[in-house]
């Protein structure tokens, strides 16, 4: 398939996307629970306000 | 057989990309006389959402440099192409995560549309030397990128008629400007949309094609050259090291680019960032992914073929894979996804010569009529400046003319600054003027080097004798220049009194509200800031990209309808 790949070669092609990917994905949660807590913040000061 | 193809593309490949290129027109001329309800229109609307806002923020990135550019790069280097990604998507996401909800709310707390003004005011410079020196940069290196678009057009004009390429420059120019002059706007955001949809899509379906007749291309390539198939390209040590330091650098361009941080400053509803964030970083794992492949296939494709210009690489391919019909429509919206992207960075160039400098510093009181009148002589004249320039430059490749002369200038001399003004209170006005003067520096003379050195008698020590130094003058500019540019701000800036803390303390609070809290203000009848839509001066106007954008929104009520249909909540939820 891609034989003429060395395995650093193929490391150095796919292991950096990979790990964009990752960053993608952490990023998406971590940002979910930042934006949830903001807003509940939010709320709760407004309700106290 | 592939060269036949120069200037001998089939009579459907013409009759379909002259068809598009027709509808396009038709449907920018009703779009801007009949479009008044422009939630469609809006980046990051009420109806295009969060899909479109992350398309938009990458579609920008779909000019030249990406279709033909990054291509033309893997046809000559080989796999290591691909880490044109390298640097471009991590920084992308950091800047979605770290720039775009600071920047969207900081720029409504101090009032500023354009770049220019948002520093000037951040940094309480009274001096005007923030506003005139990032100005001057803007119309420097917008004016380069408007320049690189034209010889990407010409290039492809050439590809499909056979027209010189001085010729192609001066056809592409024309289009450039007078599609500017007509307003602009014709593109709007869904076409925009589409564009960008289309060449993604080809940027998929070519390497699938290829793939499909062809296998992967990994054993053929190192069957031509084994540097083909190193990750690498064949160097070792420093080489190796600084060719991987200047693939990732490309990506220290993302926050000095306005046209991607203009977006940011668009953004309508916080809670979108997230998705909108997922879809520009997938469209850039498939774009720059693809579109390597796209020039290791044409390496397989078109061996033997004499290629005088390797940026005809893609379009070559496109026309020697797809069917006629299909190829015209991805070359047309290649064409005017190009021209999309010149109209925007033409428009930057010139709010920077008429709001900024002109409205901002020679004539205070100018009236609307005058302003638009100015900004379309100013339009006409960079159109033209670019134009020259594209002449000039028409042998330079495209890769290399963005990145040196547009992306880079803007990275270093932008970048740096717009960072600092969000995260750090420190900051001063001083410390940008000399970190944009360093990074303009450094960023015109890093790549003329040999040539400087040549002059002096020495050239550039080879790599043999010298791997180290050959290795660093020969990096890509933007890493030392940004390196220099962020030096230099944090030095000045410590050495020079800073702003006034306690409005600094007071701005930076504002990063833990939500949106809602900051916009809760002094909105007109329709619940927008009255600001956003003038440019920050009192009478309403339509120069930049965004004011028209955010004029169309004004007048079609959007605001009012959105929080008649969402409620607040949605809208304003960080």
């Amino acid at each position: 398939m891609a034989g003429a790949l060395s395995t650093i070669d193929l490391l150095g092609l796919v292991v950096p996307f990979v790990v964009f990917f990752i960053l993608l994905v952490v990023y998406y949660v971590w940002e979910g629970r930042r934006e949830q807590r903001l807003r509940d913040q939010y709320e709760e000061e407004m309700n106290d306000g | 057989m592939a060269e036949s193809i120069a200037g001998g593309a089939g009579t459907w490949v013409l009759v379909t990309f002259a068809v598009y290129m027709v509808v396009l027109v038709v449907i920018g001329v009703y779009a801007s006389r009949l479009l008044d309800t422009v939630g469609d229109y809006v980046v990051g609307g009420r109806r295009v959402g969060p899909v479109v806002t992350g398309f938009s923020e990458r579609a920008s990135e779909m000019s030249g440099w990406l279709t033909l550019g990054v291509p033309a790069n893997a046809f000559g280097t080989g796999i290591m192409a691909f880490y044109n990604g390298l640097g471009m998507i991590p920084a992308d996401l950091a800047a979605w995560s770290g720039i775009a909800k600071r920047l969207r709310k900081y720029s409504e707390v101090v009032r500023a549309v354009t770049l220019p003004t948002f520093f000037e005011t951040r940094l309480q410079d009274d001096t005007g030397q923030v506003k005139i020196i990032s100005s001057v940069v803007l119309i420097i290196f917008e004016g380069g990128y408007v320049g690189a678009q034209i010889v990407a057009a010409a290039t492809l004009l050439r590809v499909l008629i056979g027209v010189e390429m001085w010729v192609g420059v001066i056809v592409g120019g024309a289009i450039v400007i007078g599609y500017t002059m007509l307003g602009g706007y014709f593109a709007v955001a869904w076409t925009d949309y589409f564009q960008g949809a289309i060449i993604l899509i080809a940027f998929i379906i070519l390497p699938v094609v290829a793939f499909v007749n062809f296998g992967l291309p990994f054993q053929d390539l190192a069957a031509i050259d084994s540097a083909n198939t190193s990750i690498t390209a064949g160097m070792t040590g420093w080489a190796a090291l600084f060719g991987i330091i200047s693939y990732a650098a490309i990506g220290l361009g993302v926050p000095g680019n306005p046209h991607i941080m203009v977006r940011f400053m668009g953004i309508d509803r916080v809670r979108n960032v997230r998705k909108a964030t997922v879809v520009a970083q997938l469209f850039m794992f498939v774009a720059y992914i693809g579109a390597a492949f796209v020039g290791l296939y044409a390496l397989v494709e078109l061996q033997g073929v004499a290629i005088e210009n390797t940026d005809t690489v893609m379009p070559r391919l496109t026309l020697e894979l797809l069917p006629s019909v299909v190829a015209g429509v991805i070359l047309a919206a290649a064409l005017a996804a190009m021209m999309s992207s010149a109209d925007s960075q033409l428009l930057v160039a010139t709010s920077a010569v008429v709001e900024d400098i002109y409205h901002g510093f020679m004539n205070q009181e100018a009236t609307q009529e005058q302003l638009v009148r100015y900004s379309r002589w100013v339009t006409l004249g960079i159109g033209f400046a670019s134009v020259a320039f594209a002449y000039l430059f028409r042998g330079t490749s495209i890769y290399t003319l963005v990145l040196d002369y547009a992306w880079g200038g803007l990275g270093a001399a932008i970048g740096p600054t717009l960072i600092a003004t969000l995260w750090w209170k420190r900051f001063t006005a001083k410390g940008s003027v000399a970190s944009m003067i360093v990074g303009t520096v450094t960023m015109i003379i890093w790549p003329q080097w040999g040539t400087i050195l040549n002059a002096l008698g020495t050239g550039i020590p080879s790599a043999e004798a010298s791997p180290f130094l050959n290795g660093l003058l020969t990096v890509y500019g933007l890493f030392p220049a940004f390196v220099l540019s962020v030096v230099t701000l944090i030095v000045v800036s410590l050495l020079t009194t800073p702003p006034n803390q306690e409005d600094i303390d007071d701005h930076f609070d504002v990063f833990q509200k939500p949106l809602s809290a900051v916009m809760s203000e002094d909105r007109g009848a329709t619940g927008t800031p009255d600001f956003l839509t003038d440019g920050g001066t009192p009478q309403p106007k339509a120069i930049t990209e965004m004011d028209s954008v955010r004029a169309h929104v004004e007048d079609a009520d959007y605001w009012e309808d959105h929080d008649h249909d969402h409620g607040n909540d949605d809208r304003t939820s960080e």
